[in-house]
Order: structure tokens, then C-alpha cells, then sequence
């Protein structure tokens, strides 16, 4: 039985063929990018979650950035292999772009090594509030490269993480309660104990002071000048926010705007506005103006 | 009816609700669709004035007043006040310090401050302190504790030391040393989320006795914190529940406050 010679399409010669198969494979390439990124994402988002829970967030947003340039790096060499590159070359490309940038990017590398030391070290957590220097806010990234932080005029600064390890961080927010320095000036006119007594019974009459343990008043020095003056420093511990740099931070001198130039009573007036302002406050409640001593219903004149 | 028991409880509000319970004025409006809340201190936090519930239109024209407004869907006309506990522990000191003999038992009295909790019908508003308490911290050191509630009042050996206030509950302590070595008490930690809160003669408010147990044998640290149920025997039989639990006692309760003393 015969059969109907069947007429195959001519397809032509092999060789105009690759400008079909680069078409295909960058349709493939395309698609491995689009669903490995895709999976990048998932990986990143799945150890995050897993980590979140039992760590700092900070370690695990590094692990989900880890795991989605991973996943995605992974997908790229995939798509470049689909695209018909040789990655062979690249591997050896790769050994001295590795030589040539690991000596122009010596500072970077020693970022990325004081990056992983802060986050082992834990001495920083996004959240805190913590002092480098002059610089003081709340931390909101820590990065490979370097740690941002939301100062109290709202900007962000971005320290290098080689600066935070050789530098001293101060944290103000890892513990629960600290202690807060208030400096005041008494003139010499005025008798110490007195003082020291009105000082106290302001400490005492104020609620968000803690009474344990117990403020104290210290001299700290002794200055010149035309109007000598003692310094007293009232310290209760207290309490303070997370997200208040006003109250975490009491200012040098930030008792000063109730009392007068060489005088330490309080006036009236200072009272009443260190008052009002604290009640003003969204932490009320809780959370004390430390600047505020002063806005203690007892505190009492100290001359008279 | 005595005065305090006169303000808490439920009342009906038309247009607003005064109340003056210590050195705590409370006053509640009632709107359309929104209550507000104010709340002002006197200074004087022993004053022991209690007054019935007034009735007024509009906030009140006096300085100091804090005010918040909370959204109310439901048009009930029905403001209920009620007295609660801290919701955090609370701490207390002997005037002097206090030493239990072996095989002693010692009973206190500390008062605590009361919270107001304001609601509109079932829907909870707010909880007021009654007095502004001051804050104080309990724990090993400074990097291990808990912030805490100090206590207005040192422990007392007699209920009578205490001046009745309408805006302060008792609680009763008792601590009994079962063992061979001397109790040292400087400061004492109560749990008072967990207590009940009981109405006694004249409205002043009670919780459950506290026991705290050295067993014997024992030289460390308290061994065992025992709740009472039920009112404690100084209030006789005229007694009504004021106030439940923040947190129900339970297992835990003993591995909680196993170091009571500091």
C-alpha cells in the first residue's frame, strides 16, 4: 500500500536557525529571572518570618536580604546559562575581580565584618535610642555597610559600621529605667542642706521619679566667676519611652528654664509652664519630662 | 448607704456625671456618639472627701482638667464605675525595718491605690487612678527587676494606723517564718493584679489575705505565696465583691513571686 508522500516544511538551513533559538531562550531567560525573583521574594519573606520570632529584627532582615540575593543570584546564573554564556569564564573572571575589588573596597569589607560584629555582639537593636558622639537618635536600619539613625530634627544619618565598633555607643534604651542627671546651680548665698532638702521633697513629690532606688543630690564642683555658685545634680531614676527624645535625653542645663539666672528657686511661672508642658505630653501617664523637677507639687522655694 | 458605695456602681447619665472620690475629681458627658472622660487631681492626696455623683451639663470651666473623647456606637444612657487594683505589682516598705523571729508569723496592712474603671454599658472606656502613684522598681539590681507601683502607705501592724480613704484599698499580709533562721523584711512586693477587691463596713475596700510561707527548713527566700478565697476575717459578714481579679491565680503564681523579698 502506498502511502501519500507526506510534504515536510522546509525549514531551511540550520545556520538561520540561532536568531529563533535566542528568542526562545530569552523568553526562558526572562521567565527564570521573573520566577526566581519570585522566589527570592518567598525565601526572603519565609526566614524572616521564621527569624523574627525568636530574634532581633535586624538579624533577620540581613538573613531575608542574604537569602533573596542568593535565590535571585542563583536565578540570574540560570538565565545567563539559558542565554548560551559560558560560566566557566565568569567563575575565572570571577577570582580576580574578587583580588581587584577586595583591594578597592577595603573600607566596604571592613564595614560588612563591624556590621556582622554589631549584630553578633547585640549591642544594638532597630528601636533604640542610642549616642555616638554628637549624634543622637533612634536606630532604623542596620545594614551590611552601615547602621541609619532618625535623629530628633528627623533626619537620617547613616554611620559607617566601622565608626560604631571603634567608637563608643551609648544606649539609652536597652534598660528599663536609668538614671537621670539634672544639673542645677545654687548660689553660694543659699544654705546646701536646705537645698538639698527642696530638691529632694521635689523628687518626692513628683510620681514618675521612681522611689527605688532613691534620688540623691551631689555636689559636683564648684565654679567661678563673678557670682560663684554650687552645682547640685538631682538624680532621680526613672523611667523613659522608646520613641520620646525629649524625655530620654534631658539637656545639660535643661532645668534652667525654671529658675532664674543665679537664682535656684523655681518661679512661678517656670512651674507652671514645666507643668503644663508635661501634661501636654503623649507619655503622660508613665513617662515623666525629666526637665521638670521643678513641676513637682512640693517643690517649695528655697529663699525666701 | 455609705458614700463610697454610692459611687461605684451603675448609674444613669443624661447629660453628664460629677464624682469626687479622694483627691480625684471625675467627670463623665455623655454625647451622640461620643463619651468624654475628664479627670482632675486635688494635691492634697489624703483628702479623704467622697462625695454622690453630680449631675452637670458640660465640662467643667476649671484648669487642670485632662479630657478624652471616646467614640460610643451604642446610645446607652448607662455609666458604670467600678473600683480595680494596680494593674502592676505593687511595692511596700516597713516604716522600720522588721525581723521574724524562727517560728514567728506577722501580720501588715499596706494600702494600695484604687483605679476607677469607667464604662458605657458593657463597652470598658477607661481605668483612672484615683491618686497619681508613683512609680518605683523591684528586682536584684538595676539591670533585673520590674517597674512597679510604690505603695502610698508603709506596712502597718494595725488596721487602725491607717486613715480610711475612699480612694485607697487594704490588703492584708500575713508572713509566717517556719523556719530555724530569722526573716529580714525591707521590702515587700504584692501581687495586686491578682487580688479581689471586697466592699467592707463604710464602703472601705479590702482584698484577699496574702501568706507568705517560710517552710521550715528552708534559710533562702520565701518558699510559698498562699492567696486567700474569699474576703479576709476582718471585715465580718457584711461584705459585697467590689472588684475581680486582673489575673486569675493560678500554678504559676508561686514560681512568680518566689523571691518576694528584697
Amino acid at each position: 500500500m502506498k502511502g501519500i508522500p507526506m510534504q515536510l516544511p522546509n525549514l531551511g538551513d540550520p545556520a538561520t536557525w540561532p536568531s529563533v533559538i535566542t528568542s526562545v531562550a530569552m523568553i526562558r531567560a526572562l521567565a527564570l529571572l521573573i520566577v526566581g525573583w519570585l522566589l527570592a521574594r518567598v525565601a526572603g519573606a519565609a526566614i524572616h518570618g521564621l527569624l523574627v520570632r525568636t530574634s532581633q529584627v535586624s538579624y533577620a532582615t540581613l538573613a531575608r536580604r542574604i537569602a533573596s540575593t542568593l535565590v535571585f543570584g542563583i536565578a540570574v546564573a540560570t538565565a545567563l546559562q539559558e542565554l548560551g554564556f559560558d560560566l566557566t569564564l565568569f567563575v575565572g573572571a570571577a577570582g580576580l575581580l574578587t583580588v581587584a575589588l577586595g583591594f578597592a573596597s577595603q573600607t566596604s569589607a571592613s564595614n560588612v565584618i563591624s556590621g556582622l560584629f554589631l549584630l553578633t555582639e547585640g549591642s544594638i537593636a532597630v528601636g533604640d535610642l542610642i549616642k555616638l558622639g554628637n549624634t543622637l537618635g533612634h536606630v532604623v536600619a542596620i545594614d551590611l555597610l552601615s547602621v541609619r539613625i532618625r535623629t530628633r530634627e528627623n533626619l537620617i544619618v547613616r554611620i559607617p559600621n566601622e565608626s560604631l565598633v571603634k567608637g563608643e555607643i551609648t544606649n539609652l534604651t536597652r534598660l528599663a529605667i536609668r538614671r537621670a542627671l539634672i544639673p542645677l546651680r545654687i548660689p553660694y548665698k543659699e544654705d546646701l542642706r536646705r537645698a538639698r532638702q527642696v530638691l529632694l521633697d521635689a523628687a518626692d513629690g513628683y510620681e514618675k521619679a521612681l522611689r527605688d532606688p532613691e534620688p540623691f543630690v551631689m555636689v559636683q564642683g564648684f565654679s567661678e566667676g563673678r557670682r560663684r555658685r554650687r552645682a547640685l545634680g538631682l538624680a532621680p531614676l526613672r523611667r523613659f519611652p522608646r520613641d520620646e527624645d525629649r524625655d530620654a535625653h534631658p539637656r545639660e542645663g535643661s532645668a534652667r528654664p525654671c529658675h532664674g539666672r543665679d537664682d535656684p528657686t523655681p518661679g512661678r511661672a517656670a512651674r507652671g509652664r514645666a507643668r503644663r508642658e508635661a501634661d501636654r505630653s503623649p507619655t503622660r501617664g508613665l513617662i515623666s519630662d525629666p526637665r521638670t523637677p521643678c513641676a513637682a507639687s512640693r517643690c517649695r522655694p528655697s529663699s525666701s | 448607704v455609705d458614700a463610697p458605695r454610692r459611687v461605684w456602681g451603675v448609674h444613669q447619665i443624661a447629660a453628664g456625671l460629677r464624682f469626687r472620690i479622694g483627691p480625684c475629681h471625675l467627670v463623665v458627658i455623655r454625647g451622640e456618639d461620643s463619651w468624654q472622660v475628664a479627670v482632675r487631681y486635688e494635691e492634697d492626696v489624703l483628702d479623704p472627701t467622697v462625695s454622690a455623683p453630680v449631675a452637670i451639663h458640660d465640662l467643667p470651666d476649671e484648669p487642670g482638667f485632662e479630657v478624652v473623647r471616646y467614640g460610643v456606637a451604642n446610645g446607652t444612657k448607662a455609666l458604670t464605675l467600678e473600683p480595680a487594683l494596680p494593674d502592676r505589682p505593687v511595692v511596700a516598705r516597713p516604716e522600720h525595718d522588721v525581723c521574724l523571729l524562727p517560728r514567728t508569723r506577722g501580720d501588715f496592712y499596706v494600702g494600695v491605690v484604687l483605679w476607677a474603671r469607667v464604662s458605657a454599658g458593657d463597652g470598658l472606656l477607661t481605668e483612672v487612678p484615683l491618686q497619681r502613684p508613683p512609680l518605683t522598681w523591684f528586682g536584684p539590681s538595676t539591670m533585673a527587676g520590674e517597674i512597679c507601683y510604690a505603695s502610698p502607705t508603709a506596712l502597718r501592724t494595725k488596721v487602725s494606723d491607717m486613715r480610711p480613704l475612699p480612694h485607697r484599698a487594704v490588703v492584708p499580709i500575713s508572713i509566717d517564718n517556719r523556719g530555724a533562721e530569722s526573716v529580714w523584711l525591707h521590702r515587700l512586693r504584692i501581687p495586686a493584679p491578682n487580688l479581689m477587691l471586697y466592699s467592707g463596713q463604710h464602703g472601705r475596700l479590702w482584698t484577699e489575705r496574702v501568706t507568705l510561707v517560710r517552710e521550715r527548713g528552708s534559710t533562702g527566700d520565701i518558699s510559698e505565696v498562699r492567696i486567700a478565697k474569699g474576703p479576709p476575717s476582718e471585715l465580718g459578714d457584711d461584705v459585697l465583691v467590689a472588684g475581680e481579679a486582673r489575673i486569675e491565680p493560678g500554678n504559676e503564681l508561686a514560681a512568680m513571686l518566689g523571691s518576694i523579698f528584697r
